[in-house]
């Protein structure tokens, strides 16, 4: 099926491969880039709603990047409003006020998701070796 | 002390720490709220908090082992009568600013007694030209930098400034102890500038974790900074980091400590970055006890000593 331009089931395959590697806080970029997909945009939307409502694969969490160093730092909810006040960096401790124009989505396994992909991974390797 | 100064040596955790403590309502996400009202309903504790972090906060900091300094000034005492007759004053000097007139050249502004010698504060200014408004305003770019000259043996000079910068403090302290206009010339080795396994053993030691590795490139790459994300403590337990970045050289290397005092119950996380090729810098802002804590492990590591420390 296409979507948007995107094919999702070939995301949803690269998605469990990577839960399979236990992937932490990837994002549309690297999905994009093992899924052979050009629009990131479309990738990063898909993300978002696999992470939303009561049946979500990913949990999505809003990356702040420090001011002085571009370094990854803190992680707010989406819907979350950021904080209007210093934050320090704690990588360089930088003191800065978080940007959304300056922060990235990064994604997450749900504990659920992870689990019964690899569940459904270890069923399959039975079923070839009964076959 | 006043909000500006303060707020720039001490972290916002330590004043969190003990607002909490205190029981004292206050908007934490505002520091010169937090410190107002904390000094309302604790003057003294503020100043005592004040007190600890006045020379540290987020410091360069380089320490030198000081081979043939001159023997006879190796000794508290006799160091201060030299400097005082250097300085020509003859009523005691300990504690009392000197506010000499600012010039380029750093001079001595304050002396102040510590374990085992003294803390001398540099004050320098070069004059710049700067927009004020609507007008060019001429003021003086002033700057303090704090030494501690620690007796014994061996002695060491510890400079808060950058690695560069501290060549120009250690000169002046080599004229400072001359008996004549010449300096005099000792050897400086830097304590602060490490091997890589001497920063292996610091960091095993005060059970660092690793959050960022600068290292040197080859075929093209320059050099590669690798820092760690929110879910990793430590670099070196990740498997990709040790097969594809550890073998390579070190440029710097950032490292986290976790600090706890036992007394006030107060804890942090310390972050401290060593460029390799000499100087050191606190990522966060820390106190004298804190840079102690810091130090003993490296001249332990240096010196296969035990730390004096808690």
């Amino acid at each position: 099926m296409t979507w948007m331009g995107i094919n999702t089931v070939r995301i949803d395959e690269v998605l469990e491969l990577l839960a399979i590697a236990n992937e932490k806080r990837f994002n549309a970029y690297q999905v994009a880039l093992l899924s052979n997909e050009s629009d990131i945009e479309a990738v990063n939307d898909y993300l978002i709603y696999k992470a939303q409502g009561r049946f979500a694969s990913l949990s999505a969490k809003i990356e702040t990047l420090c001011e002085a160093n571009n370094h990854p730092d803190e992680h707010f909810d989406i819907g979350d409003q950021l904080p209007n006040y210093e934050i320090e960096c704690r990588i360089c401790g930088d003191e800065y006020v978080p940007d959304i124009d300056n922060s990235h989505l990064v994604f997450y396994f749900t504990n659920e998701f992870s689990e019964a992909v690899k569940k459904k991974q270890l069923t399959l390797s039975k079923q070839m070796v009964a076959i | 002390m006043n909000k500006v100064v303060f707020k720039k040596v001490v972290p916002k955790d330590r004043l969190e720490h003990h607002i909490t403590k205190e029981n004292i309502s206050s908007n934490m996400n505002n520091i010169e709220q937090m410190y107002k009202d904390l000094l309302e309903s604790k003057k003294e504790l503020t100043e005592t908090i004040y007190e600890e972090y006045k020379y540290a906060g987020k410091t360069s900091l380089n320490i030198f082992e000081i081979i043939d300094f001159p023997q006879k000034m190796n000794n508290k005492k006799r160091f201060l009568d030299h400097v005082k007759k250097k300085l020509g004053i003859n009523t005691s000097i300990l504690g009392v600013p000197l506010m000499p007139k600012i010039t380029e050249t750093p001079q001595i502004n304050f002396i102040e007694e510590v374990a085992n010698g003294y803390r001398i504060q540099w004050i320098s200014g070069t004059p710049v030209e700067a927009v004020n408004g609507y007008e060019v305003i001429s003021r003086i770019d002033t700057k303090l930098v704090t030494t501690i000259i620690r007796f014994g043996s061996p002695i060491f000079i510890e400079v808060r400034a950058g690695y560069k910068n501290s060549s120009t403090y250690i000169n002046l302290i080599k004229f400072l102890v001359s008996d004549d206009g010449n300096p005099v010339n000792f050897e400086k080795i830097p304590l602060t500038k490490v091997t890589e396994k001497e920063a292996e053993e610091i960091a095993t030691k005060l059970k660092a974790g690793l959050l960022e590795g600068e290292h040197l490139g080859s075929n093209g790459i320059g050099r590669y900074a690798v820092s760690a994300d929110r879910d990793t403590p430590d670099l070196r337990e990740l498997s990709e980091y040790k097969e594809r970045y550890m073998g390579k050289q070190y440029l710097a290397q950032t490292l986290n400590v976790f600090y706890e005092e036992k007394d006030s119950g107060y804890s942090t996380n310390v972050k401290f970055r060593i460029n390799m090729n000499g100087g050191f810098e606190f990522k966060s802002k820390v106190s004298e006890k804190i840079i102690k804590r810091i130090f003993d492990v490296f001249a332990e590591v240096r010196y296969k000593k035990q730390a004096s420390g808690e």
